[in-house]
């Protein structure tokens, strides 16, 4: 087949896909509903009526509070610098806050949305090398008002920039997992002058180790640019890795009342905050998120999970009976024991799962489009129904078998 | 060029392009739907390339395999074929020997030749939208291309197509 061939056959494969009439509208509606949830995850005071799209706003106690048109910062007098930055942000800005940061100056701005009536964008506006330069990110705000928001400043990416917008903002440097696989930080009060606090940090290579938090709620702080940052512009966006629910051959009986509401957050460590990390910045890159849910021999409901954060995950397991709640036993980070890399055809990495379970529950194990098969010392190697499965714990091994590549044997540990 | 007239002129190519890259027309669909929702928000800062945007986005969520809506049931690749529409016999055959032989290479492989042969992009665009160089680019158009080639030879396509 020539180029021209391969042209024509993807043509014809696509040829006659078209887009639903109503796209644009549901673009629209589904564009408002991402500003809202925005604003809502920063303590934001929007409303959404139903069927009516966007709402007027209906302050809550902590909403954002209208701002003073003042320049604030120590470049305030700076006059055709504030000139400048109002230019490069266009028509109607604002400059709320300017000043000299170890990076080189910074100003935070609002200007006119452009899309929507009512609405402002907050953004930062940073010079280098003479050069001004808008950060590619923006927050929608009720117009005239002003958010905290934060960014990483300087050719290093070594300053923080916390423009408070009136807000008392908490700063925790860096989070730990503790011996139950949750996260922990310790936050501490930032003192802003003049509207905004810079600080040095180091460099945060592609993860962000600090979290920002404000007013009582509290809320998450805005950081405008971690798509910089983050490397893959897809990482920023906080979406999590592909996350699979596999469900278990004989798991009808325990599962049989399936639970709801706070019962089903129980069974499901990704929906428990202790385990997230809800006001920090997180490249939620990592390997496929597992949730394999079954039952153990003695009828009760069984879950094993694994949740990414920053490139890694970690592996946590619970069992009880229903309508109990269950406790959520940590099992480790994969990469201490508990997966091995596999190499298909082309030469890419693929994480395979082998986690045993304590009290001889069995072995967890995953591989994302990969037939599985286990044996119990010199015994027959038995096929594994679908690409996850939890083996009984006397297998001593495991085999994985790529659709293209070679196939990796492991020593289950 | 508006928002609104970019969706209009421009959400068809984009969604043969998400087709391609995720073998399955819903999927494709909600795959645009999420960019340009995206895309929406941002649209002050990126209306300048807003095509380039979308391409790099598109691609980026189709080979992360990320989902906005992350949370989904396993459905086995082998399940995930696109059903035949009322598309003639012999487009079906075709959209199922292409999508096969798509969904059987890697994602980067995958994106290079959909970008490069589907929307006729030039390398170094094709490279700005997967955010590799051009060479790797090249290496993997012709990776893909070769592969492409193997699966679907004539003796691979059912008897009456012509490719």
């Amino acid at each position: 087949m020539t180029d021209t061939d391969i042209r024509d056959v993807l043509n014809r494969a696509a040829g006659d896909v078209s887009p639903a009439p109503d796209l644009l509208d549901r673009v629209r509606a589904g564009g408002h509903r991402r500003l809202i949830r925005r604003r809502a995850a920063i303590g934001g005071a929007l409303a959404l009526v139903a069927g009516a799209g966007l709402a007027p706003l209906a302050r809550r106690s902590r909403g954002p509070e209208p701002a003073d048109d003042r320049v604030r910062g120590d470049l305030a007098g700076d006059l055709e610098l504030v000139r400048r930055v109002r230019k490069a942000y266009g028509p109607g800005t604002k400059v709320r806050w300017i000043g000299r940061t170890p990076g080189g100056p910074v100003a935070a701005v609002t200007g006119p949305s452009g899309m929507r009536d009512g609405y402002d964008l907050q953004s930062f506006i940073e010079v280098v090398d003479g050069e001004l330069q808008t950060v590619e990110s923006a927050e929608l705000v009720p117009e005239g008002t002003v958010q905290p928001g934060a960014m990483i400043a300087g050719p290093d990416r070594d300053v923080l920039v916390v423009f408070t917008g009136g807000s008392d903002v908490m700063f925790s440097d860096k989070f730990r997992i503790d011996a139950e696989g949750r996260i922990q930080r310790t936050f501490e009060p930032l003192s802003e002058v003049d509207g905004a606090v810079v600080r040095r940090i180091p460099d945060p290579g592609r993860f962000v180790p600090f979290a920002l938090r404000s007013g009582e709620t509290p809320d998450k702080v805005w950081l405008a640019n971690l798509n910089a940052v983050a490397d893959d512009g897809s990482n920023a966006q906080n979406l999590m890795p592909e996350r699979i629910d596999h469900l278990l051959p004989g798991r009808e009986k325990a599962w049989a009342n399936e639970p709801t509401g706070s019962e089903k957050d129980w069974w499901d460590v990704g929906a428990q905050q202790a385990y997230l990390d809800p006001y920090g910045y997180h490249s939620w890159t990592g390997p496929t998120q597992w949730r394999l849910s079954g039952a153990t021999a003695d009828g009760r409901r069984l879950v094993v999970q694994t949740l990414a954060l920053d490139g890694r995950a970690r592996a946590f397991w619970m069992a009880a009976g229903a309508g109990e709640k269950p406790r959520v036993n940590y099992l480790g980070r994969l990469e201490d024991g508990l997966s091995s890399d596999g190499t298909d055809s082309i030469g890419q990495t693929y994480p395979i799962l082998h986690a045993r379970l304590p009290q001889q529950l069995g072995v967890a194990v995953a591989a994302l489009n990969c037939q599985l098969l286990y044996r119990v010392r010199d015994g027959a190697w038995l096929p594994v129904a679908g690409q996850a499965a939890v083996i009984p714990a006397a297998a001593t091994h495991l085999e994985v078998r790529p659709r293209q590549g070679r196939a990796v044997r492991i020593a289950l540990p | 060029m508006g928002f609104d007239d970019f969706v209009r002129s421009r959400s068809t190519g984009l969604l043969r392009v998400a087709y391609l890259l995720t073998g399955d027309r819903h999927a494709a669909e909600d795959l645009l739907q999420e960019v340009l929702e995206q895309m929406y928000v941002r649209w002050r800062r990126i209306h300048g390339a807003p095509e380039a945007y979308a391409r790099r986005a598109l691609v980026n969520r189709a080979t992360n395999r990320w989902r906005s809506r992350a949370r989904r049931p396993e459905t086995p690749l082998d399940a995930h074929h696109e059903q035949p529409g009322p598309d003639h016999g012999e487009d079906v055959a075709v959209r199922s020997a292409v999508l096969g032989a798509l969904r059987e290479l890697p994602a980067k492989q995958r994106a290079a030749v959909v970008l490069r042969y589907l929307d006729d992009l030039p390398v170094h665009e094709v490279a700005a939208a997967l955010g590799c160089s051009e060479g790797t680019v090249k290496s993997n158009a012709s990776r893909g291309l070769d592969r492409l080639r193997q699966v679907l030879g004539p003796s691979s396509i059912p008897e009456g197509v012509e490719l």
